[in-house]
């Protein structure tokens, strides 16, 4: 998010060792107190899916508005304004040299 | 014990799924004028990977202290997001924020103000509650004037005429010997403290040089160390309060270190923790100082911060009422928006609300409003709001990151360009004059793409200038046009320009 990632060389590393970290401490946690922990797992599901309930409609038009299930897309919705790049203005108007090159093949 | 692991646990878990949330991101959550400009460079970024897939070959050059690869996304991601994380060393950035979102350091404006109250006060609390327990409090008291070292000398002064200006160590010095204190009081004081605090950090600096840069690999672990100092600091705290006082500053804790890893220093994207923070500050002040103990500390602690609060409250208030843009002898008059005030009572249509803030906007407006099929060219400007059809026929590139690909395919040729433009179905170009002072960065590449851009609009037999509110001298006269004579002809530097293409 935000882009920041390109700065931090280290992202893929932390993630992969902070999910270690987090299913061993899981995994400690249940060993331990086992009902207490289920029981927070079980809140947890119903709060996550009670959560997710009021933002389907939105969820489902940026679905259908991007056709895209990315998350980004899935959060944010399609870009606004017309989807136009530098690659369809050079088709649209081919710059002279590139005119050239074609006229030359 | 075990809630601590539990909530150990969850930190964790939720680090992971923010690492692999943001390792395809390109969020368009900022402005569509980046998304859209993310969505071409990404696609073009795949098609170049398909490419050279094959002939990659493994070499790894020492990517520490670099700049990422200047693609045309990472170029705009550099200008436009990090502005407000700043462009120090990048742990620098990180533990720098709390000082710079306060101070605005990195960008201005009213909108980034979030008041000094939370800065100034939090820690206190923490230290007003660690009396009795020294190694927290100097614990606490270490941690902060860390920060504060970080924060005062990667921050900036105003100086002269409320110019910002930088904390560099040679421009403090040069300030400070050639300024008296009558020249500018919190300048100077500001400049006199960041000279001390400066030579502190020099050290730390160094040790930063060394280990971080552009990109490194140890911000986010000590990030995510400072998370969990700042739970146990915390957790210690409040460990005799009641749950809700557990609870609060836990949550606020989890929703701070959130914004702090995934929001660029961008303050709206953290607004709900400016509440909590200002609830929490006050719901303590209140518990400490009617617990019943009642010592002389928490006395003076309580009226200091009433007294404070409400200068800041008096201030704010001047500052959300008045006209601030206005700083001259006729300030008085001007407290009040004059437009806003004679739309509210009857004396101003709106037509004429619009020409009092933007002269001509709505002649240039209805002429871009006559058909609703060609597309527009906006770099900056709120305008689209009036534009008919606006989220099909708006395309928004406000870092002028696609002329700049233009006028690289078109050899900088101004009028093929604004054929190539026509040709894609663009008629009209809105642009927003003062959109180089956005630039932030040190190599000011916004600027120089922006002074392309205006040197594309200049004398261009292909454009017609159909609105601007920039006054300026022409043939000895005052005229409402974009370019004078020479560039310092201009009377009014105006805000706006919109321009038909042939």
């Amino acid at each position: 998010m935000g882009d920041l990632r390109q700065f931090h060389l280290s992202a893929s590393i932390v993630q992969w060792t902070m999910l270690v970290l987090g299913l061993a401490l899981l995994g400690w946690n249940i060993y331990k107190k086992r009902e207490s922990t289920l029981e927070a797992i079980r809140l947890s599901i119903i709060y996550t899916l009670f959560f997710i309930v009021p933002f389907l409609p939105w969820l489902g038009k940026n679905a259908i508005e991007s056709d895209n299930l990315n998350t980004q897309t899935l959060l944010n919705g399609a870009p606004i304004g017309p989807r136009i790049g530098i690659q369809q203005i050079k088709s649209n108007y081919p710059p002279p040299n590139f005119s050239n090159n074609n006229q030359q093949r | 014990m075990i809630t601590l692991f539990k909530n150990i646990t969850l930190t964790l878990l939720l680090c992971f799924s923010i690492g692999v949330l943001s390792a395809d991101s390109s969020s368009s959550l900022e402005y569509p004028l980046l998304a859209q400009a993310k969505t071409n460079a990404k696609k073009k970024n795949q098609t170049k990977k398909k490419n050279n897939a094959q002939k990659q070959q493994v070499k790894k050059p020492d990517a520490k202290k670099q700049l990422p690869k200047q693609t045309a996304r990472n170029k705009v991601i550099r200008e436009e997001i990090q502005r407000y994380l700043g462009y120090e060393t990048l742990t620098a950035r990180y533990f720098s924020l709390p000082y710079d979102i306060t101070v605005n350091s990195n960008v201005q404006g009213y909108f980034l103000e979030i008041g000094f109250l939370l800065l100034m006060f939090i820690p206190l609390i923490f230290l007003l509650g660690f009396r009795e327990r020294p190694l927290w409090g100097m614990t606490m008291i270490l941690l902060m004037f860390l920060l504060v070292l970080l924060g005062t000398s990667n921050g900036v002064i105003f100086g002269d005429n409320n110019q910002i200006a930088s904390s560099s160590p040679e421009y403090l010095s040069e300030y400070l010997a050639s300024h008296s204190i009558s020249d500018g009081v919190t300048a100077y004081i500001s400049a006199s403290v960041y000279s001390i605090t400066q030579t502190l950090y020099a050290p730390i600096k160094s040790l930063f040089s060394n280990i971080s840069g552009e990109r490194d690999s140890i911000t986010y672990p000590l990030l995510i160390l400072f998370f969990i100092l700042s739970y146990f600091l915390i957790k210690e705290r409040v460990r005799s309060k009641s749950d809700i006082y557990k609870i609060g500053p836990k949550f606020l804790l989890l929703y701070v270190f959130l914004w702090l890893i995934l929001s660029a220093g961008i303050i709206w994207y953290g607004y709900l923790a400016l509440p909590l923070a200002t609830l929490l500050l006050f719901s303590a002040i209140s518990y400490s100082t009617s617990d019943g103990e009642g010592t002389r500390i928490k006395k003076y602690f309580k009226y200091a911060f009433m007294g404070i609060a409400t200068l800041w409250l008096l201030m704010a208030t001047m500052l959300k009422i008045s006209n601030i843009y206005v700083m001259d002898k006729n300030a008085g008059l001007n407290m009040l928006d004059q437009a806003a005030v004679k739309y509210q009572s009857g004396e101003f249509t709106d037509k004429q609300v619009f020409e009092g803030y933007w002269p001509n906007l709505m002649r240039g407006i209805d002429r871009i409003n006559r058909e609703d099929k060609s597309l527009i060219y906006r770099v900056g400007t709120m305008f689209p709001y009036f534009i008919r059809k606006n989220d099909e026929r708006v395309y928004t590139d406000n870092l002028v990151a696609l002329y700049e690909q233009m006028y690289n395919s078109y050899g900088g040729n101004k009028q093929v360009i604004a054929q190539a433009m026509k040709a894609s179905g663009f008629k009209y170009i809105v642009i927003n004059l003062n959109l180089g002072t956005v630039d932030k960065t040190p190599e000011q590449s916004l600027m120089k793409r922006f002074n392309l851009f205006l040197n594309y609009l200049y004398q261009n037999p292909q454009l017609e200038m159909l609105a601007t509110d920039r006054v300026v001298s022409l043939g000895g006269q005052n005229q409402y046009q974009v370019f004078g004579d020479t560039p310092s002809s201009i009377v009014s530097g105006g805000t706006y320009a919109i321009y038909r293409i042939k």
